[in-house]
């Protein structure tokens, strides 16, 4: 039965890729290749001045993953100072003591205090959601994210530095964190850990795909789930499909920390700063905030005859908006749908079940409701200005009356078509989403994944709810699946009232679009946006040409241009006619 | 009457080389820049909506060169006086066209080198003149400034209003097209006037002496 089929991407497999891509993405790093020397001294020098891998300190043996981070310790001994500043570590935007955060007003961002579409929220979920966290191992109480107060949550060096992200993997699955967190299904066999604790001790490096995709390649829910542009399919990619990550020579052999730079640990380039408009020529290879600019320039198209009017539209698009023409255009699907309110059907046998169509695609799921898939779909376009009008659990949605869920029944048929989605969302309301005014010069045309969720609310204040999705405790959703008890203990972990009643809304949520860049030649053609009924016919703002007309001037211009054509033809019949009677030559 | 009074076979030489010249480009050029602006307007595809764009622009200011070169010579050459409006003969004119026309009556207007262009005509050309064409390059240029040089722009101004002048003008000047094709075959014969202004003479032409 379902529940003891393998998923499609088993964690087998997934473990094996992880493996297999990490190593290229190593040899695919300039930095790092050796080949990039000259031939003959490619084989004697090495890569770093540092071989972690003949250090005494790390040469064991370890009892635990402690010890190891103890030992980088003993030599990186300010790391977890520079950490604790950073959104890796403390998950709120803006950072403590940032200017961003003398504006009181500010709403706080960041993993620790948004909701969203997907697993909802952290508060009550914490000990889960930690799996993801660089400490390494796991914690419940939020305070721990905060390096002001103690106890502060650890920093695992590992986390990032082991080069393979099976580490990462491993502590994802440590202490037997909420399986359903990740996977749709459940599987058999072995979770996987990490035995030789001084074999990955040695291994450590700088970040890789592997290890930053750990996390971010399933983020909010596994595979591709919640990026349409940031998933496993970026291991080891065609050039087709990111011209930055494709090994050379086809592609240019990037990491993420090619572009995504670091200062002291922290990286730059998140969606919470850093928008279209924002400081575009800041280089990338200094740690500021990653943008195409800071490589390509203000100019990028000069190498092309057309080039100049393609640079003039960089004030008003965004380079996404042309050069990631679709996402999700690997093997890898993306969510862009989640129904929570269907959450709790049982199967025969009494137990959570998972509903797999043909092709593999999992759409429902006893604990996490209807969902539905998305591969290679164009992105929708929105003007941003890179500041996301983010929701917090407690947050009232406003009564439009549209977003209101119509009792949908659990485990309905599967709506496979997004149109069909996105028509049922019309008009709801958005719980992140990017504000821009097209005439406000930091705006642009960009490209957004839309997530279409049905998400718990308060049914009295319409505010969002914070669900308690899993623990030991019976109050935990996919324990028992009592809404009301869910949310009620979610709901006083993230301190928020709550009447006792719930409801579900449908909500809409942006999520950016920023990797995956296509090669030029897959670029966005002038006529996708230049005609009547292209990508921007649904999104006002900005003058593009070959869309923008009045109607009324073009209907009032081809009936002159008629009338005029049926008078001369109506003139000339008239002539013709007379004409037989009155052979007359004129003038004389 | 005779067909000329000069009793020159070829008749009279009504239009100067660089007249001939200009109507010519300039009738390639618009026909050229109404193509390509109903591309970029989305009516049809031909070149493709960027090239279209690129030729429509090439194509838009060697028209305007030309016009400078035009307007040079009708103020030089004392040109601009066949286009002064005038309402002696219109009326004749207009209830030729409205029913003399179909009798086989003769025209009332005979060109010469004094007013080569009927009364009606004058008032067409004046109007193509002064008032659709300026209004073709004056927002046309307004347009191609806006995206040339964006910080510029007053933003005062709506660019969907230029726009909007830029569409309305061109299709004045696409009814005026139409017009001017059907009306110069009303001439003595169906292409008699075609002839003339390809090779300047015009066999029914008046040979007044200025």
């Amino acid at each position: 039965m379902a529940g003891h089929v393998f998923l499609r991407l088993t964690l087998a497999v997934g473990l094996a890729a992880a493996l297999a891509a990490s190593a290229a993405a190593q040899s695919d790093t300039p930095a790092q290749d050796p080949g990039a020397a000259s031939p003959s001294t490619a084989a004697t020098v090495p890569a770093s001045t540092a071989d972690h891998s003949q250090f005494d300190a790390l040469a064991g043996p370890f009892a635990s993953a402690q010890e190891v981070n103890e030992a980088c310790l003993s030599c990186h001994n300010t790391g977890p100072a520079q950490l604790h500043g950073t959104l890796h570590f403390t998950w709120s935007w803006p950072a403590a003591g940032s200017e961003q955060t003398a504006d009181a007003s500010a709403v706080a961002g960041g993993m620790a205090h948004v909701a969203n579409g997907f697993l909802l929220s952290t508060p009550s979920n914490l000990d889960a959601c930690s799996s993801c966290h660089i400490a390494g191992t796991r914690f419940e109480d939020p305070a721990m994210l905060d390096p002001s107060s103690a106890p502060v949550a650890p920093v695992d060096c590992l986390s990032c530095h082991e080069p393979t992200g099976l580490w990462t993997v491993a502590n994802f699955h440590e202490g037997g964190a909420a399986c359903s967190m990740c996977h749709d299904e459940r599987l058999r066999g072995d979770t996987p850990e990490v035995t030789d604790f001084v074999a990955a001790a040695k291994s450590v490096g700088p970040s890789t795909k592997a290890s930053c995709g750990a996390c971010h390649f399933n983020a909010d829910g596994g595979y591709g789930v919640k990026h349409g542009d940031l998933n496993a399919d970026l291991l080891a990619p065609p050039a087709t499909l990111d011209v930055h990550m494709a090994a050379a020579p086809d592609g240019a052999g990037f990491t993420c920390s090619t572009c995504h730079s670091t200062t002291d640990h922290a990286l730059a380039g998140s969606r919470y700063d850093g928008g279209p408009g924002a400081g575009p020529e800041r280089p990338a290879l200094v740690g500021a905030a990653a943008s195409c600019q800071g490589c390509h320039g203000a100019e990028p198209h000069d190498a092309i005859a057309r080039g100049v009017r393609l640079d003039r539209h960089i004030g008003t698009v965004a380079c996404e908006t042309c050069h990631i023409p679709s996402i999700a255009r690997g093997e890898t699907a993306t969510r862009v749908l989640w129904d929570w309110s269907t959450v709790g059907k049982l199967g025969r046998d009494r137990k959570p079940m998972a509903q797999k169509q043909k092709d593999g695609r999992i759409t429902y799921t006893t604990e996490k409701g209807h969902l539905e898939v998305a591969r290679a779909f164009a992105p929708e376009y929105v003007w941003s200005d890179g500041r996301l009008d983010m929701h917090r659990p407690g947050d009232p949605l406003p009564e439009t009356g549209a977003e209101q869920s119509e009792g949908v029944a659990p485990g309905r048929e599967a709506s496979t078509d997004l149109a069909l989605i996105e028509a049922a969302f019309a008009d709801t309301p958005w719980i992140a989403a990017y504000s821009g005014d097209p005439d406000a010069a930091e705006a642009r045309i960009a490209p957004v994944k839309v997530m279409h969720s049905v998400v718990p609310i308060d049914a009295e204040s319409r505010a969002l709810a914070a669900v308690k999705l899993s623990g030991r405790s019976g109050d935990a959703l996919w324990n028992r699946f009592r809404w009301e008890n869910a949310v009620e203990a979610g709901m006083e972990a993230a301190g928020q009232p709550f009447s006792g009643e719930v409801a579900f809304a449908r909500v809409r949520q942006m999520i950016p679009v920023n990797h995956m860049v296509a090669p030029a030649e897959a670029a966005l053609q002038c006529a996708a946006c230049h005609s009547s009924d292209g990508l921007l016919a649904e999104l006002p703002g900005g003058f593009v040409p070959g869309r923008d007309r009045y109607d009324w001037l073009d209907k009032a211009g081809l009936l002159l241009l008629a009338t005029t054509l049926a008078g001369v033809l109506f003139h000339l019949v008239l002539r013709l006619g007379f004409a037989l009677f009155h052979k007359v030559k004129r003038h004389g | 009457m005779a067909d000329t009074s000069s009793g020159n076979p070829r008749g009279v030489y009504i239009f100067h080389r660089f007249e001939r010249f200009w109507h010519w480009s300039q009738a390639a050029l618009i026909l050229f820049l109404m193509a390509t602006g109903a591309e970029i307007h989305g009516y049809w595809h031909w070149l493709g909506f960027e090239r279209a764009l690129e030729l429509h622009i090439v194509a838009a200011f060697t028209l305007i060169v030309l016009w400078a070169f035009a307007i040079f010579w009708h103020l030089v050459a004392g040109e601009w006086r066949h286009y002064v409006p005038t309402t002696k003969g219109l009326w004749k004119v207009i209830s030729f066209y409205a029913t003399g026309i179909f009798f086989g009556e003769p025209h009332p207007f005979r060109p010469s080198t004094t007013r080569k262009h009927n009364p009606l005509q004058a008032i067409a050309y004046l109007s193509f003149k002064v008032l659709m064409a300026p209004a073709l390059w004056i927002s046309g240029l307004i347009l191609w400034a806006y995206s040339r040089y964006p910080a510029f722009y007053p933003d005062g101004l709506p660019i969907l209003w230029v726009n909007a002048v830029h569409v309305g003008g061109a299709f004045l000047i696409g009814a005026f097209l139409i017009a001017h094709l059907y009306l110069i075959t009303t001439g003595e014969t169906v292409f008699a006037q075609l002839r003339a202004m390809i090779t300047g003479w015009d066999k029914h032409a008046e040979d007044k002496q200025d």
